[in-house]
């Protein structure tokens, strides 16, 4: 095979930002991007993903003490101000300069004073490559964020660079737009051959596709290698980043003893369980056949909750819970000329509990929440709230309640109002460790710290109904984890509704589901019943196991009951 | 005035100034009138009648307005109608200056109702971002912010609301609570340009050889068009200013042009109406062409069904 040319070289490579004190951001680099390949970087927040990325890109590198090199390919890089490599951020909206979608196309060929003829033939050949032709006219403001997105890569991708560097690029966007850009990403990858660096915090769909995977550790490169290699070397060493893998991969690595060709995809991972099933138990193959007929599995997931604790908590939830909240048959619309967001929405919150509502994008899943917290009042239609109970929302930006310059003066903002003590105050801070953070910026926070922080302030004012909109969007695995830590403890204060396009999050964190759909607010059941109803909107576990293994909706029951197992086959 | 559209947007731009100076530049009864029922005809055509009748019925009180203020402080003209309060003389000559003001002034906010329906700002960037790339360009960017932060302003009350709940603000409250609102979109937006300005960085921004492309380019076509129009502009100012046009109305209502030259007069005329009708020309013209082919068409299908045309 010929070894392929390499684009950019790092040798030895560290680097320490000027406020960095003495911890250096990256650490002894070594690393190699060839030409063609898609590298995935990973890592925890603040590992220095994004900072090695910018140095891919000498007009984006941050200014700080650099020691060791970065090596360049000749033909990549003519001067510090004109490369062949394009960089694709995080937030959809602010990465576009121009108001209209040509305009925006033509931005960087206008900029290397392409003649006229050229950019209008570059546009075309895009725009048909994207699939975009339809919205060439368009405003920019007239683009969800997910074609926002889209629309990044196409005016990055028509510079023509022989190495495209993307941060995060779907961290912000709902999981049906994440699909439609990454399958563009294969797609331009397998298609035009450019070389790919893409870092993620979400690893599912991606892995199967990587030539090259690096996971950083505290700026420096823990493990370099292929995709089941990092899926073995954080699965064998119990790392707290294997939370982040396939889950897939992590099912496999309970059953396999060792761990060479571990599942990264759905499809494998189904593989692999009914193998080990069929061999190891007959009994569940038999009533595989029973189990496809859907009306039947569905009886049978009705019968067994009659009958199990499920059934019990049901029953609690419905009858003797006290309902602090109703919504009764909303309407809404945001102007008279718009279509209805939603209409006869209805929707009930008991005392104590977490509500999750999912959706698909603008089904009004937002706008359910600003109805609910009277921010917003409905067209017909009425929101009843128990007297004495007060309702506070946090909505998807913590950005929009960041009025002050430190984290100190945000959280305090309505210390008066809502008359907060010190000691409450101090609770607070303390319970989410934000105590190290009161001196800097909000704006200098990772997304984690910046959802804690408009969480605390929000939780001074001292809600008995707490709304939050995508508290998880963009956050990593262990930031994901403590925000569900945080919001069970939460449950026994006050009752919580969450909004989130998190299929698996609101399956690990809430009792009842709901979906909001055609304007209403459809399927209001407690959680497994209504991920076990559901084929296709329903958690990866319960994908991964269906007919195969019962009842497994997160992956505690898959990782329990596989427990159960492997001691029952030692008993026999 | 729909195919003024498929010439380049310079050519509509010049062909608006020239109506639009017609418009504001005389007080003649005919000249303003022409000038009115031209100017609400295209914003029927573009708008519909509703548009139109929205925007008479809107504009009647400030045209009553307009004609009480001009009557009562200007007690000029000789026909006295009657009078008005402390001997306040109302004369035939100051409310006919004073209507045929007010439609003047109407008659230019019905052109800008075309013209804005006209022209999208794709267009208008077309012909700045040659001669001045930076205000193309900023004027671009502007477009693309002005939604952004009307899009951030909403989120940040509703937050504001959402957050503190129910309460019931008073005024100094309310006061207080959009300053802050103003304080946390400031910073939020200056938070996001950082980003904006890192992508022009990476698309390569500043540039000594940025050149500034437009999907439209100016032909032969548009320039015929221009000169055309132009010409029967020209002329019709010189005709006009000669003599054609002097109207006055105090102390009597006097139209001096009509007993001037009456070539002048027609030629003025007449090259008034041109210039107005000629969108409305080309719309038509179009559209005949549009029947004819549609004619030969159906003269064809006929000819193969009656068996006069075999296709082997």
């Amino acid at each position: 095979m010929n070894k392929q040319q390499s684009l950019i070289e790092f040798r030895d490579f560290s680097f320490t930002y000027p406020t960095g004190e003495n911890s250096a951001a990256l650490k002894n680099i070594n690393l190699v991007f060839e030409q063609g390949t898609l590298t995935i970087l990973c890592g925890m927040s603040g590992s220095g993903k994004t900072t090695l990325l910018r140095h891919l890109k000498p007009e984006l590198s941050p200014k700080g003490k650099a020691d060791g090199q970065i090596k360049f390919a000749e033909d990549i890089i003519n001067n510090r101000h004109n490369s062949k490599i394009s960089f694709v951020m995080q937030n959809p909206s602010n990465q576009i300069v121009m108001d209209s979608v040509w305009h925006e196309l033509a931005f960087g060929l206008e900029n290397k004073g392409v003649m006229p003829e050229e950019i209008e033939r570059r546009i075309a050949e895009i725009a048909n490559f994207f699939g975009i032709e339809s919205w060439i006219d368009k405003r920019v403001a007239e683009l969800s964020g997910g074609e926002k997105q889209i629309l990044n890569l196409a005016s990055n991708m028509i510079l023509q660079p022989d190495l495209l560097v993307l941060d995060e690029p779907t961290a912000q966007l709902d999981p049906i737009a994440r699909r439609d850009f990454l399958q563009m990403l294969f797609y331009i990858h397998a298609e035009t051959g450019t070389g790919i660096v893409l870092s993620e915090h979400n690893l599912d769909d991606l892995l199967e596709n990587a030539d090259q995977v690096v996971f950083l550790d505290q700026g420096r490169i823990d493990f370099r290698g292929t995709a089941s290699g990092l899926a073995n070397y954080l699965l064998l060493n119990n790392h707290p980043y294997q939370k982040a893998l396939p889950v897939a991969a992590r099912a496999g690595s309970l059953i396999m003893e060792d761990s060479d060709g571990i599942p990264l995809s759905i499809k494998q991972g189904r593989d692999l369980l009914s193998k080990t099933f069929i061999e190891r138990d007959n009994g569940s193959l038999t009533s595989l056949g029973a189990e496809q007929d859907k009306s039947l599995l569905i009886n049978k997931i009705e019968e067994k909750y009659k009958n199990s604790d499920n059934s019990e908590l049901r029953a609690e939830s419905e009858k003797y819970a006290t309902k602090i909240m109703q919504a009764e048959r909303l309407w809404f619309r945001y102007s008279p000329d718009d279509n209805l967001v939603l209409k006869e929405a209805d929707l009930q919150i008991f005392d104590n509990e977490i509500l999750a509502i999912m959706g698909g994008n603008g089904s009004g899943k937002s706008t359910m929440l600003y109805l609910l917290s009277k921010a917003l009042s409905p067209l017909k239609g009425k929101v009843i709230i128990s007297s004495d109970k007060r309702v506070a929302m946090l909505g998807q930006n913590p950005e929009a309640v960041f009025a002050q310059d430190t984290v100190a003066q945000v959280i305090r903002e309505f210390q008066k109002r809502f008359e907060n003590t010190e000691q409450e105050i101090t609770d607070i801070i303390d319970r989410l460790d934000l105590g190290h953070l009161l001196k800097r910026h909000p704006y200098d926070l990772s997304g984690g710290e910046k959802q804690k922080v408009a969480l605390a302030k929000v939780l001074l004012t001292k809600p008995d109904i707490l709304l939050l909109d995508e508290p998880v969007k963009g956050l990593d695995v262990l930031n994901k984890d403590e925000i569900k830590q945080i919001l069970q403890e939460l449950k026994a204060k006050m009752s919580l509704v969450i909004v989130t396009h998190d299929i698996d999050f609101a399956a690990e964190v809430a009792d009842r589901c709901a979906m909001i759909f055609n304007n209403r607010v459809i399927a209001v059941s407690p959680m497994p019943e209504f991920f076990q109803k559901n084929s296709y909107f329903t958690t990866t576990t319960y994908r991964l196991t269906r007919n195969i293994i019962d009842d497994c909706i997160v992956f505690e029951d898959l990782s329990e009951h596989l427990h159960n197992k492997d001691k029952e086959d030692s008993t026999n | 005035m729909r195919s003024l559209r498929d010439y380049h947007p310079l050519v509509s731009l010049l062909y608006f100034i020239s109506v639009l100076t017609l418009s504001m530049m005389t007080r003649n009864p005919i000249w303003v009138t022409l000038c009115f029922v031209f100017s609400g005809f295209y914003v029927v055509r573009l708008h519909g009648v509703k548009r139109l009748l929205k925007s008479l019925l809107t504009f009647m009180p400030m045209l009553a307005l307009i004609v009480f203020i001009n009557s009562y402080f200007n007690s000029l003209g000789l026909t006295v109608l009657f009078y008005l309060g402390e001997g306040k003389p109302i004369t035939v000559e100051n409310l006919s200056y004073g209507v045929f003001s007010g439609l003047a002034l109407f008659t230019v906010f019905l052109w800008f109702t075309s013209y804005n329906s006209m022209l999208s700002s794709d267009e208008i960037l077309a012909i700045f971002g040659k001669r001045l790339p930076t205000i193309g360009l900023s004027l671009s960017m502007i477009l693309k912010y002005i939604p952004d932060t009307i899009e951030q302003g909403t989120e940040i009350s509703l937050n504001q609301k959402a957050m503190l709940g129910q309460e019931k603000l008073s005024n100094s409250q309310k006061a207080k609570f959009a300053a802050r609102m103003l304080t946390v979109l400031l910073s939020w937006s200056m938070e996001n340009s950082l980003e904006t300005a890192d992508c022009m960085l990476a698309k390569g921004y500043p540039s000594k050889n940025r050149i500034s492309y437009s999907r439209n380019c100016f032909n032969k076509r548009d320039l015929r068009m221009v000169l055309s129009f132009c010409g029967i502009f020209i002329l019709h100012m010189i005709t006009a200013f000669i003599g054609a046009i002097k109207f006055n109305y105090y102390p009597y209502l006097t139209w001096n042009g009509l007993e001037s030259n009456r070539i002048l007069l027609s030629g003025a005329i007449c090259s008034l109406i041109l210039l107005l009708v000629l969108p409305a020309m080309l719309d038509l013209f179009q559209w005949f062409i549009w029947r004819r082919i549609l004619k030969q068409e159906k003269e064809m299908e006929h000819r193969i069904k009656s068996g006069i045309i075999i296709y082997e």
